[in-house]
């Protein structure tokens, strides 16, 4: 990988049988602090929702310290209702749909890099480093405005390029509408970090060898195929794992669209489903056990990823 | 100029200098070509930087300007009122220009929020450290299993945490009065820094060659002394990225902080949030206003670790 912290010519230690341990006490010491930390502050709350989530624990409950075990009960409503199984297939297409909608643009301007002259490369990427570093409620609030019902510029562009109908016009009134904003502000802002990522991984494409397919006459796209998409490809799995990972847990940006948290249920995807039944409604068992459901659905990329991450580590062959 | 440059502001150089020779000449081949290349590099650049040109020209424009279609899209009077709106108002009061409510306590928030970010980074920079050190200069039992709970945890979605947090606050931290408080959003964020952190921090103390330690030990310096006089400069600029990411995310978070805090003290983020809440129309003038002065930390810094680091996938831990 391009920007790894340890770089690829880092000399392998040799593999020892078993790890003799060094130091005495004083690396227990030192990691100490973090894992106390670490136990008080996510693992007890794990083992909280765990609890909770085979509890009958509601809003009239929060008085009682004990929860009342009931088993499976939460998990046999959460699986009976409609509206969970819904919000988890939107989870999944939202998801591909913004993956899709930022890793492709952003390899696109991955290649565009190699191509431009070295201002145009520089203004781009200063901007793309701009857009990057906005706070996410702060990029809410401004599509919200670009695409308010009354004074939206985008509303104005789209209606004079004829793409809507009338002028005034409230996006989250159609669901699909309202998705596509959430998904565009997510490709906008996802886009720089693919795209720089990618093109630091260019750099490792061998030029001799784009060169010589060239010359042999092989067109721009066959030499994409068969040189630069293999080099590319650890790079492009990690980032297509890390968008996998980050936009299924896309929760603000759906969250703050709307006035004061109350979503149309259209908009339900998990996140939105537990922090509805959990805080907002206060069924906290419940909510327990979809936010658990959630953690299962998000398991299978995280495992993907760690792996790739840790296979890359010297010290951990 | 530009060409000396480059290489400092992307995150990896694109080659090395010899390497660059036939690359350009076949790049540069062709000035039309070239120029299309550009102009569609020019016009995803413009697409891009739109929603941030807009907040900007937005903050500095009268509400009349903002209040109409077709909009002025270059700026045609410029005024400083929505800056004064956002930072200034006073309780119950209403902006007389527009009669748009405004919300107070943005100075608070600020308060807050520099609290916020100042205790996280200060406390979760010297435990992870220290957890950093032991995970890259030791070998102890129990070594392995905690860098790949770190793994883990840095891949769990934030939100997936959020009800965990928010119970275990209410039930089994009941007595430590962490709902509410802002220590409870200090505790919160310290856990989100600290995996990414102590990750972050080994790759950078691993690097460091053994010879420069054992040659300090050499020269008759203790465990201590070695760490302090070799490892910790070695490590600085490590330390700054790490601290500047740990400040952004800290910075930029809302929903934890509004879910702890529930409105009894506020954070920039959860003043920003409020301020849509209006019930005469939305001033949109204050909110691109307050955005833009609440993103210019979080901007500046981000552009400071971009061109000192070069962070890759590391700065991923950044995203919102």
């Amino acid at each position: 990988m391009a920007a790894g912290p340890s770089p690829n010519g880092k000399v392998k230690r040799p593999r020892r049988v078993k790890e003799r341990n060094t130091g005495g006490w004083l690396p227990y010491g030192l990691v100490l602090p973090s894992a106390l930390v670490m136990f008080l502050v996510l693992g007890v709350p794990i083992y909280t929702m765990v609890r909770f989530s085979l509890s009958r624990y509601d809003l009239q409950d929060i008085l009682k310290h004990v929860p009342h075990y009931w088993g499976l009960t939460n998990f046999s409503t959460l699986f009976h209702d409609s509206l969970f199984w819904s919000a988890t297939w939107k989870t999944y297409v939202f998801m591909a749909a913004c993956v899709l909608l930022t890793v492709v643009p952003g390899l696109f301007v991955a290649l565009l890099f190699t191509k431009l002259s070295t201002w145009v490369r520089l203004l781009l990427t200063t901007g793309l480093v701009f857009v990057w570093a906005m706070p996410v409620l702060v990029y809410v609030n401004i599509f919200k405005f670009l695409t308010d019902r009354e004074f939206g510029v985008l509303n104005y562009v789209f209606f004079k390029l004829g793409l809507q109908s009338e002028l005034l016009h409230k996006w989250t009134d159609s669901t699909w509408q309202g998705y596509l904003l959430v998904v565009l502000m997510i490709a906008w802002v996802g886009l720089p970090f693919i795209a720089i990522t990618t093109y630091a991984a260019l750099s490792q494409v061998p030029q001799e060898l784009v060169e010589a397919a060239r010359v042999d006459g092989a067109t721009g796209f066959r030499t994409f195929f068969a040189i630069t998409l293999p080099v590319l490809k650890p790079t492009l799995m990690i980032l297509v794992t890390l968008s996998i990972i980050w936009d299924f847990g896309v929760f603000v940006q759906l969250y703050a669209l709307f006035e004061s948290g109350a979503i149309p249920e259209a908009y339900w995807i998990l996140p939105i489903y537990v922090y509805q039944n959990a805080v907002a409604l206060g069924h906290y068992g419940l909510g327990a056990a979809a936010s658990l459901m959630f953690v299962v659905f998000t398991a299978p990329f995280g495992i993907v990823y760690a792996r790739q991450l840790l296979r890359q580590q010297s010290d951990f062959a | 100029m530009s060409q000396a440059m480059q290489p400092e502001i992307a995150p990896v150089p694109v080659a090395p200098a010899a390497d660059l020779g036939p690359k350009r000449r076949f790049y540069k081949r062709g000035g039309f070509r070239q120029s299309l290349w550009n102009a569609l590099g020019l016009s995803i650049f413009l697409v891009m930087i739109f929603p941030v040109y807009w907040m900007v020209t937005s903050a500095f424009k009268p509400a009349r300007s903002i209040q109409k279609q077709p909009p002025d899209f270059i700026p045609k009077d410029w005024t400083l009122y929505n800056f004064s709106q956002a930072v200034h108002c006073k309780p119950g009061t209403t902006g007389a220009a527009s009669g748009v409510a405004c919300q107070p306590g943005f100075w608070s928030a600020a308060g807050n929020s520099l609290i916020i970010v100042a205790s996280v980074v200060g406390i979760s920079l010297v435990i992870a450290f220290f957890a950093a050190a032991a995970v890259a200069k030791f070998r102890f039992f129990g070594r392995r299993p905690f860098i790949v709970l770190m793994v883990f945890i840095q891949l769990v979605p934030g939100i997936a945490l959020l009800l965990p947090i928010y119970l275990s606050f209410s039930t089994t931290f009941r007595g430590l009065n962490l709902l509410g408080h802002l220590s409870g959003v200090i505790v919160a964020y310290i856990v989100f820094s600290l995996p990414f952190m102590i990750w972050t921090l080994r790759g950078f103390i691993m690097n460091i060659p053994r010879d420069l330690e054992e040659a300090a030990m050499v020269d008759g310096a203790t465990e201590l002394g070695a760490f302090i006089k070799i490892l910790l400069p070695l490590v600085a600029p490590g330390l700054v990225a790490t601290s500047i990411f740990a400040f952004i995310s800290a910075w930029n978070e809302w929903i934890f902080a509004a879910t702890i805090l529930r409105g009894n003290t506020q954070t920039l983020m959860m003043f920003l949030y409020g301020l849509g809440g209006g019930n005469q129309g939305i001033p949109w003038g204050t909110i691109m206003a307050a955005s833009t002065l609440i993103s210019l930390p979080a901007v500046v810094f981000f552009m400071l670790v971009q061109r000192r680091v070069a962070f890759g996938l590391t700065a991923g831990a950044v995203r919102g």
